[in-house]
């Protein structure tokens, strides 16, 4: 199984360079405007699709079909993707916190444990909002492949992408009637965001894993 | 040991290198104790299927020209003159057979072939 | 180890029928004897890549069973897996891995592979461990897959046209390779092709399958040895015992018939000559038959 997490990341080092040009533009672009989470919000929708480009590398190379004559079962083959989404979304989420602090670093601002807790949030916060999209996304590609299920994928993608600039632009704005009540709203869950996000997470990765897995169980090629 | 395999023969490929093998025991090429190649090893230098090989060697084995030890490979048996005896008789009526076949096609008579075989036996 | 001294066949397939919507595979019987090479021959479409997915397991049957290397082909466990080296169309690898890549990814798949054995295979096959598959020909492609089949100690190797496309010079090469393999007695081989000078090459044993059904299994020998090829008037035809017919080919000046049991045949009409064939002719001949009555 280790050997497909490899797999897919030495496929992912040719969408490294793509991504570094991504990085310094909008890197540079966010110092500019002195907003990290500009960065942050570009680069966690990018980082999130590399994800989808991994199964289009696989249908690619017709690769499915020899994975099966492997020594692993089906389940490890799902399994593998999920570590991956895992592992990938994880980086994703360091990089946006060592860039928030590279920022404040080459602004000789210090970082207080403010600043930093708020880092922190903002990138759970996208890895949160990243696994719960693949987790609704992954079941569906695993049934139909990547073709088929890139209209699923946008749609459900432009969802997530609408809730989280809706969310954002809420909480910098803040100032309508509306928003306050949503930003009170919001603080209440916010209080339990720590408990409630990391456990509807998992839950949700379970789920989507049992699904994967059954479907891929009963699929013919 | 050289065994040469034609393709457009008429006798199976497996006769045939029981053929070979026979004549080079017989007349002494390989003597008794000798160790012969693998069939496997035989049919990739030949280019022909294991099974011809095995088939020629359990022919061999079968009319006592070799005797195969299980784990070590097949070995030439001592020479039992029965079965000596017998391939040369089988190898003149094959010639005769031939000889028969184009007198009756040239029209020449039994005892007019009868007299040549004569002539040419008692000439060496 | 593993017992495979004790198998006797490395593949058995048994009453096997899958249906599609515009295809079956009926009532598939033949089995792979350990330490052979069969060749599993037939048209395009005829039902030779639908059966290797049955025997891998990568399609579920409708009826029979399948026994590889003496398990039950589903669910097969890891460590028989492991043992079996699979080629398809070679082109099942990504565009921007390379020789190298492959090695590191295969270490940590099959527990038994062999990086010593992997790297002699490329080099003795001139492949480069740097050159990503994206430059690779096809018949790179097809190296490198036989490559990759080879270094984990398989005992059976399943290919599935790995010799189409191929020039011929490479596919001396392969053949070559696969003769080497076979080396071993506790070594198979199930090679499918419709180059079928291939299969003539080196098969021990050869399945047909035309229209989802086998036709024959049989020794290459047996084949060839029992068929044969007369040419005659068309008259004569009526004088020839049908049980022996396989096939018949006219054309404007006279007929083809391919018959079997061919020594009685001999021994019954000494005024035909008999010749030899080839396994292709075999096979027109025979499909031709089911199509007359068919």
């Amino acid at each position: 199984m280790i050997g497909l997490i490899i797999k897919d990341f030495i496929n992912l080092k040719r969408n490294i360079k793509v991504l570094g040009f991504i990085i310094l533009i909008y890197g540079i672009s966010s110092y500019i405007m002195k907003d990290a989470s500009y960065f942050g919000s570009i680069f966690t929708l990018v980082f999130g699709l590399l994800m989808l480009t991994t199964y289009g590398y696989d249908d690619y190379a017709k690769w499915d079909n020899y994975a099966l004559t492997l020594p692993i079962n089906r389940n490890d083959i799902i399994l593998a993707k999920y570590m991956v989404l895992l592992l990938l979304t994880f980086v994703g989420a360091v990089i946006n916190i060592l860039f928030t602090g590279l920022m404040s670093a080459i602004q000789n601002t210090h970082m207080d444990t403010n600043m930093l807790r708020d880092a922190l949030i903002a990138a759970g916060l996208g890895f949160a909002l990243v696994i719960l999209f693949y987790s609704i996304v992954l079941p569906f590609i695993t049934k139909f492949g990547i073709e088929k299920a890139r209209i699923i994928c946008i749609l459900i993608y432009g969802i997530f992408f609408g809730i989280y600039m809706f969310f954002r632009n809420i909480i910098q704005e803040g100032n309508s009637p509306v928003a306050a009540k949503l930003i009170q709203v919001l603080e209440i869950v916010r209080e339990n965001v720590y408990i409630i996000l990391p456990v509807l997470v998992i839950i949700a990765v379970v789920i989507s894993y049992m699904v994967s897995a059954n479907i891929y169980r009963k699929k013919e090629f | 040991m050289d065994i040469i395999i034609s393709n457009s023969s008429d006798k199976p490929i497996y006769e045939q290198i029981t053929i070979q093998i026979k004549q080079m025991i017989i007349s002494g090429e390989l003597q008794a104790g000798d160790l012969l190649p693998s069939m496997r090893a035989l049919a990739k230098e030949l280019r022909i299927s294991v099974i011809t090989t095995k088939r020629a060697y359990d022919d061999l084995e079968r009319d006592g020209f070799i005797y195969t030890v299980v784990g070590k490979g097949s070995y030439v048996a001592k020479k039992n003159m029965d079965f000596v005896r017998e391939e040369q008789f089988r190898l003149v009526e094959e010639h005769i057979s031939k000889a028969v076949a184009e007198a009756k096609a040239g029209g020449i008579k039994l005892d007019e072939l009868q007299e040549i075989m004569k002539l040419i036996y008692e000439e060496e | 180890m593993m017992g495979i001294e004790r198998i006797t066949n490395a593949i058995e397939i048994n009453n096997v029928t899958k249906h599609y919507k515009d295809f079956s595979l009926n009532q598939i019987n033949f089995t792979v004897p350990k330490g052979t090479i069969m060749g599993f021959v037939g048209e395009n479409g005829a039902g030779k890549t639908t059966t290797i997915k049955a025997i891998l397991d990568l399609i579920h049957t409708d009826e029979g069973t399948i026994n590889v290397l003496g398990r039950d082909s589903k669910n097969l466990p890891k460590d028989i897996k492991a043992q079996i080296g699979v080629v398809f169309d070679g082109s099942n690898l990504h565009d921007n891995m390379n020789a190298k890549n492959i090695n590191f990814i295969m270490k940590n798949i099959y527990p038994n592979w062999e990086e010593k054995v992997f790297n002699h295979y490329l080099k003795k096959l001139n492949l480069p461990q740097d050159k990503i598959f994206k430059g690779y020909s096809r018949g790179m492609k097809m190296k490198l897959s036989i490559a990759i089949a080879l270094s984990h100690q398989s005992k059976l190797l399943i290919l599935d046209e790995a010799t189409s496309g191929l020039d011929p010079i490479i596919r001396d090469e392969i053949l070559d390779i696969f003769m080497e393999f076979i080396q071993n007695e506790n070594h198979t081989i199930l090679l499918s092709s419709h180059i079928i000078s291939d299969i003539e090459k080196i098969a021990d044993y050869v399945t047909f399958i035309h229209k989802g059904r086998i036709v024959f299994s049989k020794s290459k020998d047996d084949l060839i040895y029992q068929h044969g090829i007369i040419r005659c008037r068309k008259n004569d035809i009526r004088n020839i015992d049908s049980s022996f017919v396989v096939g018949i080919r006219e054309n404007g000046f006279g007929a083809e018939v391919m018959i079997h049991s061919k020594e009685r045949f001999k021994r019954i009409y000494q005024q035909f000559e008999v010749e030899k064939v080839s396994i292709e002719e075999i096979m027109l001949f025979v499909v031709r038959r089911k199509e007359m009555f068919e």
